[in-house]
């Protein structure tokens, strides 16, 4: 299955994902919005997230791991990239296993090793990985269902 | 018990005896509001023998709170009087908590009455 982010703004949609061996076909839903660099906009982006996640029907405990996770790394995004520049931030569901979380905004914000943000941050997910390239971080987090 | 308004929203500040103070979470705490929780947190530990902080209605928290949390318990550690969590049942907010780790840390109570003896 090919995962590809396309652009949109405060959307979430269904595609289809294609079909493995020409039997299952596998819809992943995806969750897609953009945000100022602004703490009082994390309200915002954790209830847009949490509506689409219910729209889902994504169960506790993945569904207040997912709200967290976002939250914090776009927290950090906004805290420590001290960037004019939106924070976006990115969600797939992938069926039976679990959410895969983006939060990509320019700068350099996860350096920051010891803070309790990054703590918390690492110990949600089964796994976190962070891509640096063209000024950008992108922190990618895989919550299992 | 005095009840009193902060400059926060959601947050209420109670004493229900002298020398002890109850800061009542409610609704939703984070990076936005983290420095005038800290203002508070700072100036009741530095008033008070017993602050307990009681977020058993809170809707949310992040790091930023976590870490004021911390800060508090570790002044109330420096001048000699306790610090107590008073724990909520919000999923959120108990993951918040789990995962960071915390409760490993901080004196913590599932009732009021719990966390009015700890001192």
């Amino acid at each position: 299955v090919r995962k590809r982010w396309t652009p949109c703004k405060d959307s979430s949609s269904r595609v289809s994902a294609g079909s493995l061996g020409g039997q299952l076909a596998i819809t992943l839903s995806k969750f897609e919005t953009v945000i100022p660099p602004d703490p009082k906009t994390l309200a915002s982006l954790r209830r847009a997230l949490e509506g689409w996640l219910d729209q889902e029907g994504v169960p506790e405990p993945a569904r207040a791991d997912v709200v967290l996770a976002a939250h914090e790394a776009a927290a950090k995004a906004i805290e420590h990239a001290k960037s004019t520049e939106p924070v976006i931030v990115r969600a797939q569901i992938v069926p039976e296993e679990a959410v895969v979380l983006e939060v990509r905004s320019p700068g350099n914000w996860t350096t920051q090793a010891l803070s309790q943000g990054v703590k918390l941050l690492a110990s949600i997910p089964s796994k976190l990985e962070v891509e640096r390239a063209d000024r950008n971080t992108a922190l990618r987090a895989v919550v299992p269902l | 018990m005095g009840a009193q308004m902060t400059s926060l929203t959601d947050i209420q500040v109670l004493h229900p005896r002298p020398g002890a103070v109850v800061v009542e979470v409610l609704g939703e705490h984070d990076l936005a509001t983290k420095t005038e929780t800290w203002e508070l947190l700072s100036s009741l530990v530095d008033a008070n023998e017993l602050v307990v902080v009681d977020v058993t209605e809170a809707q949310f928290i992040d790091s930023s709170f976590i870490n004021n949390l911390i800060n508090a318990d570790s002044a109330a550690r420096a001048r000699g009087s306790q610090f107590t969590l008073q724990l909520g049942t919000a999923r959120i907010v108990r993951s918040a908590f789990e995962h960071s780790g915390i409760l490993m840390v901080l004196d913590h109570a599932s009732t009021r009455e719990e966390a009015l003896d700890s001192l």
